[in-house]
């Protein structure tokens, strides 16, 4: 998905720059300053991870983030995404684990009313 | 940057002929292939040139450069007239353009043979294993990425490059098992050919047509549970989530940059598990069992390197029929590049892993059937260009060939001979080999069709068609007087 002309994008807390750690969140002043990453190099690691791939999070309005990254042309897979991290051993095992059961919690978290 | 000098010919003038887009370079609109003349560019835009800035930058970079591994690379001045390059309707624009070393013979995987693929796949892993400590991936992970000098895999996707996202995993983990990993498994695990499916289909070997071909124990052979079964079932079930959502759910799980090296360490190791010579067959020995005499061996080499040294060194030679290579080693010193055609699967990986073993980088063996070569490919056949469009040889060998063609696979002997003329570029050369209808050989051949078949198969009618074709400079009958070699100048 290509991220949106300045103008589009909306310029509120909704917004973060991935790699700055989830739940910081950041305001994207523009476009170019996400293209603005260009300059750095490895030498500088810190800033060429939260500039890195200028991409961004995006609030959808529920509450649910959305990762945009406009550069990877490729469909990867959500399963393929998924295998990757059981092939990565034990560890991996463990974060492939934790990705189901936090989805299979979510099934049964009593969903939010108005009322409560 | 490193340009390794592959004794190309001096550049021509600059844009002296208008920049053409590469057909099978569209997939990934940041950056495009151009040709223009004999140079390759690559064209950025702006989040590419950014890419490609800290990629220069970067630590892992400039070493693999150096050693050969990615293709030498260069970005081109801001006054250079070959930065003129057309974009697309709509589009921003390129903000930079690179050179590129230009690869001396493109060929496809499937024209690969297994040994190949898999160092091909190995090189593919040690760049990226490379890159993610850097902070660096790769877009994708397609067989596609690479390409030959000689028998060196070189890593030409130079685009592929992207600062990696702590905590995602790779985009071309996908791409690698269909293009690589799934065919490496047919050919070690199954015994069979990976070829015909790479031909077949432009993105590869897919899990669910994996899947049936390992059922029962074969699902406990190295790699298969978790890159085929569990990957084509967590595949189908994944289905209906977004990509986005699963990277954000693994990022929030814990997936950090040291699962991503495990898993390339992981694959690494499986893919050098994968080993596998295919079987033997009749053509490994067969120069052994051909029926050259001394004599003739030695006539024919004469011949052969006096074909090669009469019109001044050679820039790209085609030896079809190359068997074990004896011909295209002897025509590798007197030209820039040979290409080593073979039909056989197993002769194939046996010169490759023989080449290899010499760390010959200027012999590229490949695996294609003359008779049903490598068609035009992917979209609209054009993105990956068939073995004709490639091939512009300044001479072409066809040395104890043409009766397999006319009479081991029917085709009619002027069609054989268009054949040979048309893989040669204009002024180039045809070496060829006529074996007379009482040659041993031909005559096993003949022995298995109808009597009366090819009444064209003769000497008199052959040299009448090389005729048509140029101008005869110089023939040899070998002493056994069943064979006589020609050299002719083509138009």
């Amino acid at each position: 998905m290509r991220l949106a002309a300045p103008s589009k994008i909306k310029l509120t807390a909704n917004l973060m720059i991935n790699g700055m750690g989830w739940g910081n969140w950041a305001v994207v002043p523009d476009a170019g300053q996400l293209a603005a990453y260009g300059g750095i190099s490895p030498a500088r690691p810190p800033k060429s991870e939260m500039w890195g791939t200028a991409a961004v999070s995006v609030c959808d309005g529920r509450g649910k983030e959305r990762s945009v990254n406009h550069l990877a042309y490729l469909d990867a897979g959500s399963g393929s995404l998924i295998v990757q991290a059981v092939v990565g051993g034990i560890a991996g095992i463990a974060v492939a684990a934790k990705l189901y059961w936090r989805r299979l919690v979510s099934r049964f978290r009593r969903q939010p009313t108005d009322q409560s | 940057m490193v340009m390794p000098d592959l004794g190309r010919p001096p550049r021509p003038a600059p844009l002296d002929v208008d920049p053409r887009p590469e057909p099978g370079s569209f997939r990934d609109p940041a950056n495009r292939i151009f040709h223009a003349g004999d140079d390759v560019l690559r064209a950025l835009d702006r989040t590419a040139a950014a890419d490609w800035r800290a990629l220069a930058a970067s630590s892992f970079f400039p070493p693999l450069l150096t050693a050969g591994k990615v293709c030498g690379t260069e970005e081109l001045p801001a006054e250079s007239p070959l930065r003129e390059l057309p974009t697309a309707p709509e589009s921003p624009g390129w903000v930079t353009v690179l050179r590129h070393e230009r690869v001396p013979f493109v060929s496809h995987p499937y024209e690969w043979s297994f040994a190949m693929l898999r160092d091909a796949a190995l090189l593919h892993l040690e760049i990226l294993r490379a890159a993610l400590p850097a902070g660096f991936t790769t877009k994708d992970g397609s067989a596609y990425n690479l390409q030959w000098r000689g028998t060196e895999p070189v890593f030409i996707d130079v685009g592929s490059f992207t600062p990696l996202r702590d905590g995602e995993p790779w985009a071309g983990y996908r791409q690698f098992c269909q293009t690589l990993l799934y065919p490496l498994m047919l050919g070690a695990h199954l015994g069979l050919a990976f070829q015909p499916w790479l031909r077949a289909q432009v993105d590869g070997i897919e899990p669910e047509q994996m899947g049936p071909l390992f059922r029962g124990v074969r699902r406990l052979l190295p790699g298969v549970l978790t890159h085929v079964h569990l990957h084509g079932s967590v595949q189908r079930r994944s289905a209906a989530t977004s990509t986005a959502d699963v990277r954000a759910q693994l990022r929030d799980a814990g997936y950090t940059r040291e699962l991503a090296v495990a898993t390339v360490r992981g694959l690494e190791k499986l893919v050098r598990r994968l080993d596998h010579q295919p079987a033997a067959t009749h053509w490994v020995d067969y120069q052994h069992t051909c029926g050259y005499s001394g004599d003739d061996r030695a006539g024919k080499e004469r011949f052969v390197v006096a074909a090669l040294s009469a019109a001044g060194r050679r820039r790209l030679v085609l030896d079809l029929g190359a068997n074990d290579g004896r011909y295209a080693r002897l025509a590798a010193r007197h030209a820039d590049y040979v290409v080593a055609v073979e039909q056989d699967p197993a002769v194939v990986d046996r010169l490759y892993r023989t080449l290899r073993g010499e760390d010959e980088r200027h012999v590229l063996p490949l695996v294609m059937d003359l008779a049903d070569p490598s068609p035009g490919g992917g979209w609209r056949g054009i993105e990956r260009a068939s073995f004709a469009a490639r091939a512009n040889a300044d001479t072409v060998l066809a040395l104890a060939l043409v009766h397999h063609l006319a009479i081991g696979r029917n085709v009619p002997l002027p069609e054989v001979l268009t054949c040979l003329a048309g893989l040669a570029a204009p002024g180039g050369r045809l070496v060829v080999e006529f074996v007379h209808p009482d040659d041993p050989m031909a005559a096993r051949l003949l022995a298995n069709k109808p009597d009366g078949i090819f009444p064209d198969y003769r000497r008199d009618a052959f040299e009448t068609l090389l005729a048509e074709h140029g101008t005869v400079e110089d023939r040899l009958e070998l002493p056994s007087g069943t064979r006589t070699l020609y050299r002719v100048a083509l138009p």
